[in-house]
């Protein structure tokens, strides 16, 4: 299923002295199974551009066309989209409501019309995925949990309905470091399964380790699409945006200012040690 | 020999968890902080690091043991309010630590709880607001700000109050990039500039390699406590408590165990180049 | 970009009713709020618009603005009037349709009304056009202070309504991100349904609820840090001080409530 998105815009307030283009013509076209980084200041027009592509925000100018159909077309019934995007909100934890962290979990294929027995199913699934504990957490309300533990009962509430398309605005934001690998392991492995992943972050490290396209944001419009490598290689334009860059691009950098000449496609620890280990051992 | 600010004796606190048992949250701590000091403290979530921080300025009180402000017992109910002003505190969420509805007036609720009189309050707004560099925000509405901004506004109601010692409880945890480039800036300024003493508390590692001085905190007890360098050479330690060392370091040992031994641990980005160099 | 609205809609100024005390506005706009009921000639609301008129020149708000600020309540307004219009059946009839007759006396009363509320409603609006929201709850905490003696908690009150404006905005934005992840999982907040759209607000408002306790456990914390231990002892920074503008708005005041007297007396 993939996505197509045609001169897409969006503007705030118009009209009025507080008028903003939050999305200023974009295209995009997203395949299934890509891993995209969407990166930008803030402001940038990340965040609208992604509910835009949920469904949950209606553009102004262009279309959007998910599996070939327009979700803002008069006879697309929004109903579908949902089974097919999964949206991870900034902590999500922060949307937990129901009596019991089944019950939570279950909304969302409960609200796509599966049946008792097809929701259960369903919440053992994405519980297993998000290595949840199910009969013991099952019956428990999710405000007794640890922060940890909520954000992964969110989570799980929105890979319930399998999605095809995972949206996620910054899901390691508050994480420590066991916990961000965790979840990028995970992102990862859902990836591997054929699921389109589209990820806002700030964590170019997590990027340059997972991500297969990186797209870059400006004042609502794409001034970069290209390889995670190609990207980060052109650390000044970066910088220049007050955007960061990898630390092992910084490392490079570093060495590269001082005339070593190394490749500035190396953007990961791993990379960089291979690359040393052969030049100096060589 | 420095004048001594923070002193804790057997720091502990505990609670009854949910099984109606005993859960300690902190464990015997014993810790002593100098004046002028820059002292990080590292942790998983779940480490006991937050509640430390909230002991420090009698938020909580200790279970067992003491802390001393100042040679002040943060269990002496008279001293409460003088232990707050000696020992400010800055919070991780930046909305949930600002009252008013102007930034001016937020920076003043601290100075104005302490009874500082009009005209005074008002020179200290002033200086607090330039030292965290929002000269000219004065009227601004708190909701308005970016959250380095807004985490700025914070530090500079705690700085009203002319503290000796300020705790950031992971001040830049919900921070973008640039906001928490902002903070740490403004925080490193108010330890070399105006000689605070600094206890910062966070799990990102990266921002404790310009400390003077690391505690490494796990299941409520202090783990590892030295410079930066001497920290970081503690891979093995470092793993189990949950935490990574900064990616330098990692690359150090990487080439290590491969037999390229570059010398010294770094301890940030720059540190390694350096060492790089010599064998590019 | 809700939180775009200011609260109040409060434009900044430096006019001369901006620089008023705020609790000489608010003072005064009770007075004259009251006072327009009590006027019975043409006279007397002719002076009382004079007064307004006089008001808005002075604070330099477009009066477009104040304009804005009538649009919602045009509906009551056109209600009163029709409803007086219809139902007054004194006077002399000038036209009639059915049972409904209209008289001189009807239209002559549903002017006034609508006279009287207009007025109320741009008086109103014009002060917190010119006073900001956290004036207004310092003018209240001063005026009510007295109240203190006899247990009123008047500086909790005061601190509450401010807390409660500063954190309206952040509220509402918290609102739109719940409503959107929410929706992301397929709830519907548009159903046609009373029952429907009531159970729908569940997975709105228990997140909003839990966070708002999260968020004022937060804030009590941070309130706590900065040595808040409630009103005794705390000072302000900026003290509310009449001047000489005051002392001529209420001397106006004054006379002005005098003149219903003399409208009475002299018309008789």
């Amino acid at each position: 299923m993939s996505i197509v998105i045609e001169h897409i815009g969006l503007t705030y307030a118009g009209g009025t002295s507080f008028e903003v283009k939050a999305v200023d013509d974009v295209s995009l076209t997203i395949e299934q199974g890509d891993f995209i980084g969407i990166i930008g200041h803030t402001g940038s027009g990340k965040t609208t551009l992604v509910q835009m592509i949920a469904g949950l925000m209606k553009p102004d100018t262009g279309t959007i066309s998910v599996g070939g159909e327009d979700i803002n077309g008069r006879d697309y019934d929004k109903k579908k989209l949902r089974s097919q995007v999964g949206v991870v909100f900034q902590y999500p934890e922060y949307q937990l409501f129901e009596e019991t962290v089944f019950l939570d979990i279950a909304f969302a294929p409960k609200k796509a019309g599966l049946d008792e027995a097809a929701q259960e199913k369903a919440v053992r699934k994405a519980c297993e995925l998000l290595e949840i504990d199910f009969e013991e957490l099952k019956d428990k309300s999710p405000f007794e949990l640890s922060g940890g533990q909520k954000r992964k009962v969110a989570i799980a509430g929105v890979l319930a309905v399998d999605p095809n398309i995972l949206i996620l605005d910054e899901p390691v934001a508050g994480l420590d470091p066991y916990g961000r690998k965790a979840l990028m392991d995970l992102i990862t492995k859902l990836n591997d399964t054929g699921k389109t992943i589209i990820m806002i972050t700030h964590s170019m490290d997590d990027l340059a380790k997972y991500a297969k396209r990186v797209v870059v944001l400006k004042d609502g419009r794409i001034i970069r699409d290209a390889t995670p490598a190609e990207i980060f290689s052109d650390a000044d334009a970066l910088l220049d945006m007050s955007l960061d860059i990898p630390e092992a691009s910084k490392i490079v950098k570093l060495l590269n200012d001082k005339g070593k000449n190394i490749p500035k496609n190396i953007i990961t620890v791993d990379g960089l040690y291979a690359y040393l280990l052969e030049r100096l051992k060589g | 020999m420095k004048k001594t600010e923070v002193v804790t004796e057997n720091l502990t606190y505990s609670y009854i968890s949910e099984e109606e048992s005993v859960s300690f949250a902190l464990n015997g701590v014993d810790v002593t902080i100098g004046k002028g000091e820059f002292v990080v403290i590292l942790g998983h979530n779940g480490s006991g690091k937050s509640t430390f921080a909230k002991l420090l300025n009698a938020l909580y009180t200790p279970t067992d043991g003491q802390v001393l402000i100042e040679g002040m017992d943060t269990r002496d109910i008279e001293k409460v309010w003088d232990v707050r002003k000696t020992c400010g505190m800055v919070f991780q969420n930046p909305d949930n630590q600002l009252v008013a509805t102007l930034v001016e007036e937020d920076v003043a609720f601290g100075p104005e709880n302490l009874g500082i009189p009009s005209a005074e309050i008002v020179a200290r707004v002033k200086d607090a607001l330039a030292t965290v560099g929002l000269s000219g925000f004065e009227n601004r509405a708190p909701h308005m700000l970016s959250g380095g901004q807004k985490q700025r506004v914070a530090i500079a109601g705690i700085l009203a109050m002319l503290p000796e010692i300020i705790v950031f409880d992971e001040p830049t945890a919900m921070l973008d990039p640039h906001g928490r480039k902002e903070v740490l800036k403004t925080i490193h300024k108010l330890n070399q500039e105006q000689g605070k003493t600094i206890i910062y508390i966070t799990h990102y590692i990266e921002e404790a390699t310009e400390a003077d001085r690391i505690l490494v905190m796990g299941g409520g007890r202090i783990i590892l406590d030295g410079t930066p360098r001497e920290v970081f050479s503690e891979y093995d330690v470092l793993n189990e408590a949950g935490l990574s060392v900064p990616q330098a370091t990692k690359l150090y040992y990487l080439l290590k165990s491969s037999g390229i031994d570059l010398g010294e641990v770094p301890v940030s980005n720059a540190d390694l180049a350096e060492e790089l160099c010599r064998l590019l | 970009m809700l939180k775009n609205i200011t609260l109040g809609q409060y434009y900044p100024g430096e006019s001369f009713i901006h620089r008023l005390d705020p609790r000489t506005k608010l003072v005064f706009v009770f007075v004259m709020v009251v006072l327009i009921f009590l006027f019975s000639t043409w006279y007397g609301y002719a002076l009382m618009f004079a007064v307004l008129a006089a008001s808005i020149i002075a604070s330099g708000i477009n009066f477009r603005y104040l304009l804005k600020g009538l649009k919602p309540l045009w509906f009551i307004i056109a209600f009163t009037f029709v409803l007086n219009l219809l139902f007054t059946n004194t006077g002399k009839v000038l036209f009639e349709i059915g049972r409904f007759k209209l008289t001189t006396d009807g239209l002559v009363l549903a002017a006034e009304l609508v006279a009287r509320l207009v007025f109320l409603i741009m008086m109103t609006t014009l002060m917190t056009y010119t006073t900001s929201p956290i004036q207004l709850t310092d003018a209240i905490e001063r005026l009510f202070k007295p109240l203190k003696k006899i247990g009123f908690p008047v500086h909790e009150l005061a601190m509450m309504m401010t807390i409660a404006i500063r954190f309206i905005p952040t509220l509402i934005e918290e609102t739109d991100k719940i409503m959107k992840a929410q929706m992301a999982r397929g709830a519907e907040f548009d159903s046609k349904n009373l029952f429907k759209r009531a159970a729908g607000m569940v997975p709105l408002l228990v997140p909003l609820f839990v966070s708002a306790f999260r968020r004022a456990d937060e804030l009590a914390f941070a309130m706590e840090a900065r040595c808040y231990r409630g009103g005794e002892g705390r000072t302000k920074m900026k003290v509310l001080v009449m001047a000489g503008r005051d002392y001529a708005v209420f001397t106006l005041m004054v006379l002005l409530t005098a003149s219903p007297v003399i409208e009475r007396l002299w018309l008789k």
